[in-house]
């Protein structure tokens, strides 16, 4: 027994001399000059791009697709230096950028490409691309020349094939003999060398095709917690946080970043968050109930209050950055005699919570934190508003999976939801949103009406470039004058930097990394 | 004595079993739909073809004993599965997340039981003087911090203000220090106030009074008579107070971003990975309650009088 | 009685305690000495201050007692308490070792037998532990515990009352102190034990030649080991002097009381003094005749409104009473 105490006593006291002793103090929180750090949100997890699983953002730095994304939507060359579209649109002539080779050296041509779509272009897992589901088949007309044939008319196919996944390219010899994923290997500016929970290393490709790097390396460290990232990034011990979907800066934090002398950068945001009605609910089917509760909204004061300023008060369905995106609709200002007067004229009536025929006019709005972050403020916002003009929100709580459950199912009277933003707009949101026939397992619909507002959507899906804008602007007015959807705001995208970062930029989608230009300096 | 600890270790075998009953039923009876969140990776847009694909390939819509047995099985043979978000197989990131855990518990620990020892000796030598005052009081605000807080104020003053440690990461002994502290302090203080009231109560008896009359010093008393005696109340103290440090790391390891079970769990219950789910949560009900036993066990033998019963 | 050869000379002592709810007097103006080798009994009611006088000087008194302590003690020739001068304390466990009441709860149950008498040699004979190991396996020898060197290591539970009664003495004497004092060291016990630890300590007091100051509320208990006897009542002595003259001729009444009701056979063991009705006065409260008045059988008037002062009786007999005073007065003319 005194042995065994005195055991514990010795090593208890081994393991504080060890902790202490092992305590140095290096300059560790100054970054050298060759390493830019990068918070994620979480582990970046499998890069395979066939598979749904990476953080968008960090696939990008390694994969290319033949086109980019530029700002504003405008198509720019990548792995294929120009392209052509037939005139019935269904052939994509792609002319291939030659002496690129992935960083593993296999070269880049028409065969590694019909590899790489061969994994996945007309799979059903994949079909929700629309070009992958109309697609034909791939003719190799050259080493560095191949046409893709389909068997509709895509005019949304280039700006799907500027995605991230499943379309961009992975070096052929990336895989183990029976095809399954080995490693990342890629054209892009940068070579992965480690990949775990607790980051993920990026070194500079040298052997890239474009403009490289000012920068050797760049460590994306895994920090879970918001909170923790706006620490880091003010300890200098990261150097960029930020980003939708790779560690999102709520507005609270980026006014505490700026104040503390940091600089915050902001974009125009490509999505749009909306407030969409169950179509199929009695009450809402009438559009002067839809018009009351969207005029109840005082969008100014909810991007000034709740969004700090980092939002832009709307009444479009897409940001004028996206293509197409239709004439500007002047946001009006809140108006509850107006919308009381619509209520009044649509039958609801009485003091306190309207109701008609005995019924009370008590809507349901379903809110999940996981699907849109902050929406349970936002919900009781809401709530605040319409009450006013005596109509009655009940706020549910539903996790991330239960949302899933609930909206495809049209489990709801009102919901929040946000569009898919670029690159996927305008195209992705009608379907998902809008289109009757499209039914998908984890989305429901803003709105849906299958005789007047399906030949709309599908009119402006398959209008060719001289007609398309006119397409789009007639289902845009369609839902105006309906008053179909409440669009509420246009989120800024949010970036914070330290003082190490300069000639930073945001990309023109939030599923890239900014890291294009940016020069660093020790610090 | 024998016949005790075995009695004790078959008490801990059966609680295991319940446990593992509890963590597979809680994680099987939540709400939402698991096969949406597979379904979710396989295309960036889900079909319902697809959710029912999926619930066919892992047999989601089989009876919840089936499920319960196939789990139980799978889990005896070493088999955890894989996370159905990264793909990763679940034993091996378990196995690689527990040194992260390991060292912050373990960390965590010594800071307790210094802060603990440390603080109540020091009040207990001089009783009522300015030390013991300091103490207690520190004692009562640090148990009614919120580890999250402590850790924020922790990480502001040694990296936003100080710059001298990192406010992040699993890199070595100094990337230790915070969340060792962040996690240790609040029951440091706790240990801390329940030695201090057993030491006092110990330094009154009279055995103090004839080790006195043999010419000690208050310190060696202290020493020496007092905490033979409240040992028992420390380890059980500690004991409580380790076990409950898993709950601690699901606020901590976040917080620093430690790559640990418990961030894998925070990281698995937000996107209701399973399988994740069931084995970690299993892995803190054993550690738990192995934690428990081991306390039980130290101190039956640290009090002579079950140790060494008079008839033996 | 006091004389230049006394180990122990106390002259004067007031002990006041206080603690957060009283103030009590616990001893006024106490007078003893003991010499070396010899043994003083100090024999009282609970409550007379018996223990107090002894414990206060050397800084043993309970947490949360603060004690006044006036007068002089002198030990070993040297002035160890009076004239601002306080030093009592560091004589403890060296050349001054106490055995107390209940040798259960005076032992620490958290530790083996062996260290903590072994501490005391460490201390301050300065001895190895190994030396202390033997030098306590001796000690237990000699206080009369078979198989000493196994009773080292075991702890205090595993031993019976008398058992431990003698680790208690064994660590007391373990430095070899010139002086013992030993408080009630057998009340705790079985009565057949009792005789065996008196005659345990006779034994001791004649191998090492120490002076024992024995407190107790039994004067049968003293009676056969005790050269001098002190009586306290209400923290004063009321009768000093050797064995023979106190037990032979008690001259005040408390302790011709005290001699009456010594328990017989037939009396349950433990049991609180027979024979004297009443109980002591509260100390808290100021007196102003003698103490013992309200119990006393042959009170005088003048009781009532002075005390006694502590006169002989004959050679070194000293009692404080009018009462017998008077009647000695009377018998020498």
């Amino acid at each position: 027994m005194n042995t065994t105490r005195r055991t514990f006593l010795i090593s208890s006291g081994l393991l504080t001399t060890a902790l202490v002793s092992g305590i140095e103090l290096p300059a560790f929180a100054a970054g050298d000059a060759t390493t830019l750090r990068i918070a994620l949100n979480r582990q970046t997890g499998n890069l395979d791009p066939t598979v749904y699983k990476a953080i968008w953002a960090v696939q990008s730095m390694i994969f290319e697709p033949l086109v980019r994304y530029g700002q504003g939507g405008k198509l720019e060359p990548a792995l294929a230096t120009s392209w052509s579209v037939s005139e019935d649109g269904k052939a994509l002539a792609f002319k291939l950028r030659e002496g690129v080779t992935f960083s593993d050296g296999t070269p880049w041509n028409a065969e590694a490409l019909k590899w790489n779509l061969d994994r996945w272009i007309g799979k059903e897992d994949h079909s929700w691309l629309l070009v992958s589901a109309a697609y034909d088949r791939l003719q190799i007309v050259g080493p560095y020349e191949v046409v893709l044939h389909l068997k509709n008319p895509v005019p949304s196919a280039l700006a799907e094939l500027t995605t991230v996944r499943p379309v961009r390219f992975l070096s052929p010899k990336a895989v183990a003999a029976d095809g399954t994923f080995k490693e990342a290997v890629g054209t892009g500016p940068w070579k992965v060398v480690r990949n775990d929970a607790e980051r993920t290393e990026l070194v500079r490709n040298d052997g890239y095709w474009g403009e490289k790097p000012a920068f050797e390396a760049v460590s994306l460290v895994v920090i879970p917690n918001a909170r923790s990232r706006v620490d880091a990034l003010r300890a200098g011990q990261i150097d960029i946080t930020g980003g939708v979907f790779v560690a999102a800066l709520s507005p609270q934090d980026a006014r505490t970043l700026e104040a503390s002398g940091l600089a915050v950068e902001t974009a125009t945001g490509t999505d749009t968050l909306v407030l969409g009605f169950n179509p199929e609910r009695p009450i809402l089917q009438d559009p002067r109930v839809r018009e009351a509760v969207s005029l109840c909204l005082d969008r100014a004061a909810i991007c000034e209050k709740l969004l700090k300023g980092f939002a832009t008060p709307t009444m479009n369905l897409f940001p004028s950055v996206i293509p197409d995106s239709g004439r500007r609709l002047p946001v009006p200002k809140r108006d509850v005699a107006r919308a009381k007067a619509l209520l009044e004229e649509a039958g609801w009536k009485g003091a306190g919570v309207r109701s008609k025929d005995g019924t009370p006019l008590k809507l349901e709005l379903v809110i999940s934190e996981d699907a849109v972050a902050g929406s349970r403020a936002l919900g009781e916002v809401i709530q605040n508003f319409v009450r006013e003009a005596g109509i009655d929100v009940d706020l549910r709580l539903v996790d991330h999976v239960s949302r899933h459950d609930d909206i495809p199912q049209l489990k709801y009277d009102l919901a929040l939801f946000i569009t898919a933003g670029a690159p996927y707009d305008p195209h992705s949101s009608l379907t998902t949103y809008f289109l009757s026939t499209y039914r998908t397992g984890t989305d429901g619909k803003m709105f849906m009406d299958a005789a007047k507002l399906d030949p709309l959507v599908n009119a402006a899906l398959t209008a060719t470039e001289g007609t398309r804008a006119a397409a789009y602007q007639a289902f845009y007015d369609w839902l105006e004058q309906n008053h179909a959807i409440a669009p509420i705001y246009h989120a800024t995208r949010l970036w914070a930097h330290g003082k190490r970062v300069s000639n930073f930029s945001i990309p023109a989608t939030e599923y890239e990394m900014p890291h294009e230009g940016i020069k660093l300096v020790a610090g | 004595m024998l016949k005790l600890v075995y009695k004790r270790f078959i008490g801990a075998m059966m609680l295991i079993v319940i446990a593992s009953v509890f963590c597979f039923l809680l994680i099987a009876a939540f709400p939402g739909n698991v096969a949406l969140v597979i379904a979710e990776q396989r295309s960036a847009t889900v079909s319902i073809e697809i959710v029912h694909q999926v619930e066919e390939e892992y047999g989601l819509k089989d009876p919840i004993l089936v499920r319960y047995g196939r789990w139980l099985g799978d889990t005896l043979r070493g088999d955890l599965g894989r996370s159905l978000r990264t793909g990763e197989p679940v034993g091996p990131a378990l196995l690689r997340r527990a040194a992260p855990t390991f060292v912050l518990i373990l960390a965590g620990a010594t800071v307790a039981l210094t802060i603990g020892l440390g603080f109540s000796l020091l009040g207990a030598l001089w009783p009522g003087g300015m030390v013991d005052r300091g103490v207690r009081a520190l004692a009562l605000v640090g148990a009614s911090m919120p580890k999250f807080f402590i850790a924020a104020l922790l990480v502001y003053a040694f990296g936003v203000l100080l710059k001298v440690l990192p406010t992040y990461g699993f890199d070595g002994p100094s990337s230790w220090i915070l969340p060792a502290l962040a996690i240790g302090i609040v029951p440091g203080a706790l240990i801390s106030r329940v030695t201090r009231v057993a030491l006092e109560s110990a330094m009154s008896r009279p055995y103090v009074t004839t080790a006195l009359a043999k010419g000690m010093s208050r310190g060696r008393i202290l020493v020496r008579d007092a905490v033979p005696n409240v040992l028992p109340v420390v380890v059980n103290a500690f004991g409580i107070h380790f076990a409950f440090m898993v709950q601690a790391a699901i606020v901590i390891e976040p917080i620093f971003a430690w790559p640990g079970v418990a961030s894998y769990f925070v990281e698995a219950a937000r996107f209701r990975d399973y399988q994740v789910l069931q084995s970690s949560l299993l892995l803190f009900s054993m550690f738990f309650i192995l934690v428990n036993f081991v306390v039980d066990l130290i101190v039956l033998t640290i009090d002579p009088k079950q140790r060494r019963p008079r008839s033996a | 009685m006091s004389s230049s050869e006394a180990l122990l000379d106390v002259s004067n002592l007031d002990v006041t305690l206080h603690t957060e709810r009283a103030t009590v007097r616990a001893s006024r103006a106490v007078t003893y000495s003991v010499a070396a080798g010899r043994t003083l009994a100090i024999v009282g009611e609970s409550g007379s201050g018996k223990t107090i006088l002894n414990l206060a000087p050397l800084g043993l008194l309970p947490p949360g007692v603060t004690a006044d302590i006036t007068g002089e003690v002198r030990f070993d020739g040297k002035l160890v308490l009076g004239d601002g001068v306080n030093q009592i304390a560091s004589h403890r466990g060296k050349d001054i070792g106490v055995i107390f009441q209940d040798p259960l709860s005076a032992l620490n149950p958290a530790r083996r037998i062996g260290s903590q008498i072994m501490e005391v040699a460490e201390q301050h004979l300065g001895m190895t532990a190994r030396a202390a190991s033997a030098h306590a396996a001796e000690l237990l020898k000699m206080v009369g515990i078979p198989d000493p060197v196994a009773r080292l290591s075991q702890y205090p539970h595993e031993l019976s009352g008398g058992m431990r009664q003698r680790v208690v003495i064994a660590a007391a004497i373990a430095a070899e102190p010139k002086l013992l004092i030993a408080d009630e060291p057998t009340t705790a016990l079985d009565v057949t034990v009792q005789a065996q630890i008196i005659s345990l300590l006779r034994q001791l007091q004649k191998r090492i030649g120490m002076a024992i100051v024995l407190i107790s509320h039994d004067i049968g208990v003293v009676a056969g080991m005790a050269d001098a006897i002190a009586v306290m009542y209400a923290g004063a002595i009321v009768e000093i002097g050797s064995a023979d003259d106190v037990l032979v001729q008690p001259s005040h009444p408390y302790t011709r009381g005290l001699l009456a009701s010594v328990p017989r056979l037939d009396t349950p063991l433990g049991a609180p003094f027979r024979g004297l009705p009443g109980l002591p006065p509260d100390l808290s409260r100021p007196l102003k005749g003698c103490a013992f008045e309200e119990r006393c059988s042959v009170a005088l008037e003048a009781c009532g409104s002075a005390r006694p002062p502590l006169q002989p009786v004959a050679g070194t007999h000293a009692a404080a009473c009018f009462a017998n005073v008077r009647a000695a007065l009377a018998a020498t003319r």
